[in-house]
Protein backbone atom coordinates (compact mmCIF):
# COMPACT_ATOMS: atom_id res chain seq x y z
CA UNK A 1 0.00 0.00 0.00
CA UNK A 2 1.59 3.27 -0.90
CA UNK A 3 1.92 5.74 1.79
CA UNK A 4 0.66 9.06 1.95
CA UNK A 5 3.56 10.80 1.45
CA UNK A 6 4.43 9.02 -2.10
CA UNK A 7 1.07 10.52 -3.11
CA UNK A 8 2.08 14.19 -1.97
CA UNK A 9 4.70 13.89 -3.65
CA UNK A 10 3.47 12.18 -6.78
CA UNK A 11 0.91 15.33 -7.03
CA UNK A 12 3.19 18.18 -6.54
CA UNK A 13 4.90 16.35 -8.84
CA UNK A 14 1.41 16.30 -11.27
CA UNK A 15 1.08 19.74 -10.13
CA UNK A 16 4.43 20.80 -11.82
CA UNK A 17 3.69 18.88 -14.69
CA UNK A 18 0.63 21.24 -15.66
CA UNK A 19 2.23 24.21 -15.08
CA UNK A 20 5.46 23.38 -17.10
CA UNK A 21 2.74 21.89 -19.67
CA UNK A 22 5.76 20.06 -21.14
CA UNK A 23 5.71 16.65 -22.63
CA UNK A 24 6.44 14.72 -19.03
CA UNK A 25 3.06 14.75 -18.49
CA UNK A 26 2.07 12.40 -21.39
CA UNK A 27 4.76 10.34 -20.32
CA UNK A 28 2.92 9.29 -16.61
CA UNK A 29 -0.59 9.31 -17.77
CA UNK A 30 -0.69 5.65 -17.84
CA UNK A 31 0.91 6.12 -14.08
CA UNK A 32 -2.05 8.14 -12.71
CA UNK A 33 -5.01 6.08 -14.53
CA UNK A 34 -3.29 3.20 -12.93
CA UNK A 35 -2.68 4.31 -9.70
CA UNK A 36 -6.36 6.17 -9.58
CA UNK A 37 -7.64 3.03 -10.50
CA UNK A 38 -5.74 1.05 -7.69
CA UNK A 39 -6.84 3.03 -5.06
CA UNK A 40 -10.21 3.31 -6.35
CA UNK A 41 -9.89 -0.80 -5.57
CA UNK A 42 -7.99 -1.04 -2.64
CA UNK A 43 -9.97 1.66 -0.66
CA UNK A 44 -13.69 1.18 -1.25
CA UNK A 45 -14.60 1.02 2.07
CA UNK A 46 -13.01 4.10 3.22
CA UNK A 47 -13.37 5.89 -0.10
CA UNK A 48 -14.35 8.70 1.44
CA UNK A 49 -11.84 9.29 4.13
CA UNK A 50 -8.90 8.44 1.41
CA UNK A 51 -9.83 8.80 -2.27
CA UNK A 52 -12.16 11.16 -4.15
CA UNK A 53 -11.34 10.85 -7.65
CA UNK A 54 -12.92 13.11 -9.84
CA UNK A 55 -12.19 14.41 -13.44
CA UNK A 56 -10.66 17.57 -14.38
CA UNK A 57 -11.65 18.94 -17.90
CA UNK A 58 -9.45 21.78 -18.71
CA UNK A 59 -8.40 23.08 -22.66
CA UNK A 60 -5.41 20.60 -23.19
CA UNK A 61 -1.80 21.43 -24.17
CA UNK A 62 0.33 19.20 -26.24
CA UNK A 63 0.47 16.36 -24.23
CA UNK A 64 -2.73 14.45 -23.81
CA UNK A 65 -2.96 14.52 -27.77
CA UNK A 66 0.30 13.17 -28.27
CA UNK A 67 -0.18 10.83 -25.75
CA UNK A 68 -3.34 9.25 -27.18
CA UNK A 69 -1.78 9.76 -31.07
CA UNK A 70 1.35 8.10 -30.06
CA UNK A 71 3.44 11.05 -32.05
CA UNK A 72 5.08 14.36 -31.46
CA UNK A 73 4.60 17.36 -33.26
CA UNK A 74 7.62 18.80 -34.38
CA UNK A 75 8.06 18.01 -37.94
CA UNK A 76 4.89 16.05 -38.48
CA UNK A 77 2.85 19.74 -39.06
CA UNK A 78 2.45 21.53 -42.44
CA UNK A 79 4.77 24.37 -42.98
CA UNK A 80 3.04 28.02 -42.58
CA UNK A 81 1.38 28.97 -45.72
CA UNK A 82 3.36 32.60 -45.57
CA UNK A 83 6.71 30.95 -45.42
CA UNK A 84 5.83 28.80 -48.39
CA UNK A 85 5.12 31.26 -50.45
CA UNK A 86 7.76 33.71 -49.55
CA UNK A 87 10.22 31.27 -50.33
CA UNK A 88 12.52 32.83 -53.21
CA UNK A 89 11.44 31.19 -56.55
CA UNK A 90 14.32 30.12 -59.28
CA UNK A 91 13.73 29.38 -63.07
CA UNK A 92 16.08 27.20 -63.92
CA UNK A 93 18.30 28.72 -67.04
CA UNK A 94 20.19 27.36 -69.40
CA UNK A 95 23.28 27.17 -67.61
CA UNK A 96 21.52 25.72 -65.09
CA UNK A 97 21.78 25.77 -61.47
CA UNK A 98 24.84 25.02 -59.50
CA UNK A 99 24.97 22.38 -57.20
CA UNK A 100 23.48 18.46 -58.00
CA UNK A 101 21.64 17.66 -61.14
CA UNK A 102 18.40 16.58 -60.39
CA UNK A 103 15.16 17.70 -57.23
CA UNK A 104 15.65 15.13 -54.90
CA UNK A 105 11.79 14.87 -54.14
CA UNK A 106 10.89 13.30 -57.82
CA UNK A 107 14.86 13.08 -58.93
CA UNK A 108 14.17 14.17 -62.40
CA UNK A 109 17.08 16.04 -63.78
CA UNK A 110 16.70 20.29 -63.83
CA UNK A 111 15.63 21.35 -67.19
CA UNK A 112 15.31 24.72 -68.51
CA UNK A 113 12.23 26.71 -67.47
CA UNK A 114 11.73 24.45 -64.26
CA UNK A 115 10.42 26.52 -61.35
CA UNK A 116 12.29 25.60 -58.20
CA UNK A 117 11.98 27.07 -54.59
CA UNK A 118 14.71 27.65 -52.18
CA UNK A 119 14.32 27.37 -48.96
CA UNK A 120 16.24 29.08 -45.88
CA UNK A 121 18.58 26.54 -45.75
CA UNK A 122 19.58 27.33 -49.49
CA UNK A 123 18.17 23.56 -50.54
CA UNK A 124 16.54 23.59 -53.93
CA UNK A 125 13.42 21.41 -55.21
CA UNK A 126 11.05 21.83 -57.81
CA UNK A 127 8.48 24.31 -56.34
CA UNK A 128 5.30 21.83 -56.85
CA UNK A 129 7.41 18.91 -55.55
CA UNK A 130 8.26 20.54 -52.19
CA UNK A 131 5.29 22.29 -51.48
CA UNK A 132 3.56 19.03 -51.61
CA UNK A 133 5.98 17.90 -48.61
CA UNK A 134 5.31 20.89 -46.91
CA UNK A 135 1.90 20.87 -46.92
CA UNK A 136 2.04 17.79 -44.73
CA UNK A 137 5.82 18.31 -42.62
CA UNK A 138 7.48 21.41 -42.53
CA UNK A 139 11.04 19.91 -42.69
CA UNK A 140 13.65 20.26 -45.57
CA UNK A 141 13.92 17.12 -47.33
CA UNK A 142 17.77 17.38 -47.46
CA UNK A 143 18.66 18.20 -44.26
CA UNK A 144 15.15 18.80 -41.41
CA UNK A 145 15.83 22.37 -41.38
CA UNK A 146 12.57 23.51 -39.58
CA UNK A 147 10.01 25.71 -41.65
CA UNK A 148 7.81 27.79 -39.27
CA UNK A 149 4.41 25.78 -38.76
CA UNK A 150 1.15 26.46 -39.15
CA UNK A 151 -0.61 27.59 -36.52
CA UNK A 152 -3.49 25.30 -35.49
CA UNK A 153 -5.94 27.39 -33.36
CA UNK A 154 -5.23 25.51 -30.01
CA UNK A 155 -9.02 26.86 -28.60
CA UNK A 156 -10.53 24.45 -30.75
CA UNK A 157 -8.78 21.04 -29.49
CA UNK A 158 -10.02 20.71 -26.33
CA UNK A 159 -9.04 17.12 -24.13
CA UNK A 160 -9.40 15.89 -21.02
CA UNK A 161 -6.98 15.29 -17.99
CA UNK A 162 -8.03 12.51 -15.06
CA UNK A 163 -6.50 14.08 -11.95
CA UNK A 164 -7.58 12.51 -8.48
CA UNK A 165 -7.05 13.71 -4.79
CA UNK A 166 -6.20 11.70 -1.63
CA UNK A 167 -7.38 12.22 1.46
CA UNK A 168 -7.87 15.80 1.89
CA UNK A 169 -7.07 18.92 0.84
CA UNK A 170 -3.87 19.77 -0.09
CA UNK A 171 -3.53 17.69 -2.82
CA UNK A 172 -7.17 18.21 -4.33
CA UNK A 173 -6.31 21.81 -4.45
CA UNK A 174 -3.50 21.01 -6.55
CA UNK A 175 -5.61 19.31 -8.87
CA UNK A 176 -7.83 22.45 -8.69
CA UNK A 177 -5.25 24.76 -9.70
CA UNK A 178 -4.18 22.49 -12.39
CA UNK A 179 -7.97 22.43 -13.40
CA UNK A 180 -8.33 26.25 -13.69
CA UNK A 181 -5.29 26.76 -15.34
CA UNK A 182 -5.67 26.81 -19.56
CA UNK B 1 -0.71 8.46 -56.98
CA UNK B 2 2.42 6.57 -56.65
CA UNK B 3 4.97 8.37 -58.38
CA UNK B 4 5.92 5.52 -60.48
CA UNK B 5 8.57 7.97 -63.12
CA UNK B 6 10.57 8.09 -59.44
CA UNK B 7 10.00 4.05 -58.73
CA UNK B 8 11.34 3.98 -62.19
CA UNK B 9 14.43 6.00 -61.78
CA UNK B 10 15.42 4.24 -58.57
CA UNK B 11 15.15 0.97 -59.83
CA UNK B 12 17.31 1.96 -62.69
CA UNK B 13 20.02 3.61 -60.31
CA UNK B 14 20.04 0.45 -58.43
CA UNK B 15 20.62 -1.65 -61.52
CA UNK B 16 23.31 0.79 -62.76
CA UNK B 17 25.41 1.28 -59.34
CA UNK B 18 25.78 -2.81 -58.79
CA UNK B 19 27.95 -1.55 -55.71
CA UNK B 20 30.12 -3.50 -53.32
CA UNK B 21 26.98 -3.17 -50.63
CA UNK B 22 25.13 -6.08 -52.45
CA UNK B 23 21.99 -4.26 -51.21
CA UNK B 24 19.25 -4.70 -54.57
CA UNK B 25 15.86 -4.00 -55.62
CA UNK B 26 13.54 -5.94 -57.95
CA UNK B 27 9.81 -5.83 -58.52
CA UNK B 28 7.55 -8.12 -57.75
CA UNK B 29 5.09 -7.82 -60.38
CA UNK B 30 4.92 -5.49 -63.18
CA UNK B 31 2.97 -2.70 -61.43
CA UNK B 32 5.77 -1.84 -59.10
CA UNK B 33 3.68 -1.46 -56.01
CA UNK B 34 5.48 -4.50 -54.50
CA UNK B 35 9.25 -5.57 -54.46
CA UNK B 36 11.48 -7.50 -53.41
CA UNK B 37 15.01 -5.78 -51.57
CA UNK B 38 18.15 -7.87 -50.73
CA UNK B 39 20.68 -7.28 -48.14
CA UNK B 40 23.99 -8.99 -47.20
CA UNK B 41 24.34 -9.42 -43.43
CA UNK B 42 27.14 -6.90 -42.48
CA UNK B 43 30.66 -8.69 -42.03
CA UNK B 44 31.21 -8.66 -38.20
CA UNK B 45 27.81 -8.98 -36.77
CA UNK B 46 25.98 -12.85 -36.31
CA UNK B 47 24.52 -11.98 -39.58
CA UNK B 48 27.44 -12.01 -41.37
CA UNK B 49 27.07 -14.68 -44.63
CA UNK B 50 23.40 -14.56 -44.41
CA UNK B 51 21.56 -13.03 -47.47
CA UNK B 52 17.88 -11.25 -46.22
CA UNK B 53 15.46 -10.15 -48.14
CA UNK B 54 12.30 -7.74 -47.68
CA UNK B 55 9.19 -7.14 -48.96
CA UNK B 56 8.67 -3.83 -50.08
CA UNK B 57 5.11 -2.77 -50.54
CA UNK B 58 4.57 1.15 -51.75
CA UNK B 59 2.11 3.46 -50.37
CA UNK B 60 -0.12 5.74 -52.13
CA UNK B 61 1.57 9.08 -51.42
CA UNK B 62 5.35 7.65 -52.11
CA UNK B 63 7.58 9.08 -52.15
CA UNK B 64 5.79 11.64 -49.89
CA UNK B 65 4.92 8.44 -48.02
CA UNK B 66 7.75 6.39 -46.58
CA UNK B 67 7.77 2.71 -48.23
CA UNK B 68 6.37 -0.32 -46.52
CA UNK B 69 8.99 -2.95 -45.51
CA UNK B 70 9.18 -6.12 -43.80
CA UNK B 71 11.39 -9.00 -43.25
CA UNK B 72 10.19 -11.71 -45.19
CA UNK B 73 13.29 -13.64 -44.05
CA UNK B 74 13.42 -14.54 -40.76
CA UNK B 75 16.05 -12.76 -38.62
CA UNK B 76 16.77 -12.52 -34.76
CA UNK B 77 17.51 -8.86 -34.30
CA UNK B 78 15.49 -6.77 -30.90
CA UNK B 79 14.30 -4.35 -33.43
CA UNK B 80 12.61 -6.66 -35.91
CA UNK B 81 10.13 -9.12 -35.17
CA UNK B 82 11.09 -12.65 -34.91
CA UNK B 83 7.37 -13.53 -35.94
CA UNK B 84 6.03 -10.87 -38.52
CA UNK B 85 9.42 -9.16 -39.59
CA UNK B 86 7.88 -6.10 -38.81
CA UNK B 87 10.77 -3.16 -38.83
CA UNK B 88 11.40 -0.90 -36.14
CA UNK B 89 12.99 1.65 -37.31
CA UNK B 90 12.39 5.46 -37.68
CA UNK B 91 13.17 6.83 -40.76
CA UNK B 92 10.30 4.42 -42.18
CA UNK B 93 7.83 5.78 -39.99
CA UNK B 94 8.09 9.54 -39.17
CA UNK B 95 11.67 10.59 -39.44
CA UNK B 96 10.86 9.43 -43.51
CA UNK B 97 11.84 12.00 -45.78
CA UNK B 98 11.00 11.98 -50.09
CA UNK B 99 14.98 12.68 -50.40
CA UNK B 100 15.48 9.26 -49.00
CA UNK B 101 15.24 6.37 -51.35
CA UNK B 102 14.36 2.81 -51.30
CA UNK B 103 17.91 2.06 -51.62
CA UNK B 104 19.14 4.14 -48.61
CA UNK B 105 16.41 2.88 -46.65
CA UNK B 106 17.87 -0.78 -47.15
CA UNK B 107 21.47 0.56 -46.19
CA UNK B 108 19.78 2.01 -43.21
CA UNK B 109 17.84 -1.06 -42.49
CA UNK B 110 21.27 -3.18 -43.10
CA UNK B 111 23.12 -0.55 -40.41
CA UNK B 112 20.09 -1.39 -37.99
CA UNK B 113 21.55 -5.07 -38.61
CA UNK B 114 24.91 -4.09 -37.11
CA UNK B 115 23.98 -1.90 -34.08
CA UNK B 116 20.75 -2.93 -32.92
CA UNK B 117 18.89 -0.88 -30.33
CA UNK B 118 17.51 -2.57 -27.42
CA UNK B 119 16.19 0.05 -25.96
CA UNK B 120 13.58 1.00 -28.63
CA UNK B 121 12.90 -2.71 -29.28
CA UNK B 122 10.20 -4.09 -31.69
CA UNK B 123 10.68 -7.73 -30.49
CA UNK B 124 10.59 -7.69 -26.30
CA UNK B 125 12.04 -11.34 -26.05
CA UNK B 126 15.11 -10.66 -28.45
CA UNK B 127 16.06 -7.26 -26.79
CA UNK B 128 15.63 -8.66 -23.46
CA UNK B 129 17.98 -11.45 -24.56
CA UNK B 130 20.10 -9.25 -25.84
CA UNK B 131 20.35 -6.94 -22.73
CA UNK B 132 20.58 -9.93 -20.56
CA UNK B 133 22.64 -12.36 -22.11
CA UNK B 134 24.46 -11.11 -24.77
CA UNK B 135 26.10 -14.29 -25.50
CA UNK B 136 23.00 -16.55 -26.12
CA UNK B 137 21.82 -13.52 -28.54
CA UNK B 138 24.95 -14.12 -30.70
CA UNK B 139 24.53 -17.46 -31.15
CA UNK B 140 20.52 -17.46 -31.52
CA UNK B 141 20.80 -14.61 -34.30
CA UNK B 142 23.64 -16.75 -36.14
CA UNK B 143 21.48 -19.86 -35.80
CA UNK B 144 19.02 -18.08 -37.54
CA UNK B 145 21.15 -16.74 -39.95
CA UNK B 146 22.27 -20.00 -40.91
CA UNK B 147 19.02 -21.58 -41.02
CA UNK B 148 17.11 -19.45 -42.32
CA UNK B 149 19.52 -16.50 -44.50
CA UNK B 150 21.48 -18.81 -46.41
CA UNK B 151 20.55 -19.75 -49.48
CA UNK B 152 23.08 -22.95 -50.17
CA UNK B 153 23.15 -24.32 -54.13
CA UNK B 154 22.13 -27.48 -55.22
CA UNK B 155 25.01 -29.48 -54.38
CA UNK B 156 25.97 -28.58 -50.71
CA UNK B 157 21.92 -29.79 -49.89
CA UNK B 158 23.07 -32.88 -52.00
CA UNK B 159 26.51 -33.41 -50.09
CA UNK B 160 24.99 -32.45 -46.75
CA UNK B 161 22.27 -35.13 -47.05
CA UNK B 162 24.55 -37.59 -48.52
CA UNK B 163 26.64 -37.27 -45.69
CA UNK B 164 23.90 -38.34 -43.65
CA UNK B 165 23.82 -41.89 -45.52
CA UNK B 166 21.45 -41.31 -48.22
CA UNK B 167 22.32 -41.94 -51.63
CA UNK B 168 22.87 -39.31 -54.21
CA UNK B 169 19.92 -40.12 -56.68
CA UNK B 170 17.46 -40.97 -53.70
CA UNK B 171 18.42 -37.16 -52.60
CA UNK B 172 18.30 -35.49 -55.42
CA UNK B 173 14.69 -36.47 -56.14
CA UNK B 174 13.75 -36.21 -52.72
CA UNK B 175 14.92 -32.25 -53.18
CA UNK B 176 13.17 -32.27 -56.30
CA UNK B 177 9.90 -33.32 -54.79
CA UNK B 178 9.93 -30.70 -52.18
CA UNK B 179 10.89 -27.92 -54.38
CA UNK B 180 14.12 -27.32 -52.94
CA UNK B 181 13.54 -27.53 -49.21
CA UNK B 182 16.74 -29.50 -47.57
CA UNK B 183 14.51 -29.71 -44.28
CA UNK B 184 11.50 -31.31 -46.30
CA UNK B 185 13.43 -33.00 -48.47
CA UNK B 186 15.13 -34.86 -45.20
CA UNK B 187 11.86 -35.64 -43.66
CA UNK B 188 10.48 -37.54 -46.69
CA UNK B 189 14.36 -39.40 -46.93
CA UNK B 190 13.72 -40.38 -42.98
CA UNK B 191 10.11 -41.51 -43.97
CA UNK B 192 11.09 -43.94 -46.37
Amino acid sequence: MSSENDFAEFSSMFERMIQGRGDGLSRFLPVIVALAAREDDDDQESTNQTTNPMLVMIRSGSGLDDFFSGVEKQGRSPASKSAVENMPRVVIGEDKEKGGGSCAICLEEWSKGDVAAEMPCKHKFHSKCVEEWLGMHATCPMCRYEMPVEEVEEEKKVGIWIGFSINAGESRNAAEDGGRRS
Amino acid sequence: MIDFSRVQKELQDCERNQDSSGIRVCPKADNLTRLTGTIPGPIGTPYEGGTFQIDITMPEGYPFEPPKMQFSTKVWHPNISSQSGAICLDILKDQWSPALTLKTALVSIQALLSSPEPKDPQDAVVAEQYMKNYQVFVSTARYWTETFAKNSSLEEKVRKLVEMGFGDAQVRSAIESSGGDENLALEKLCSG
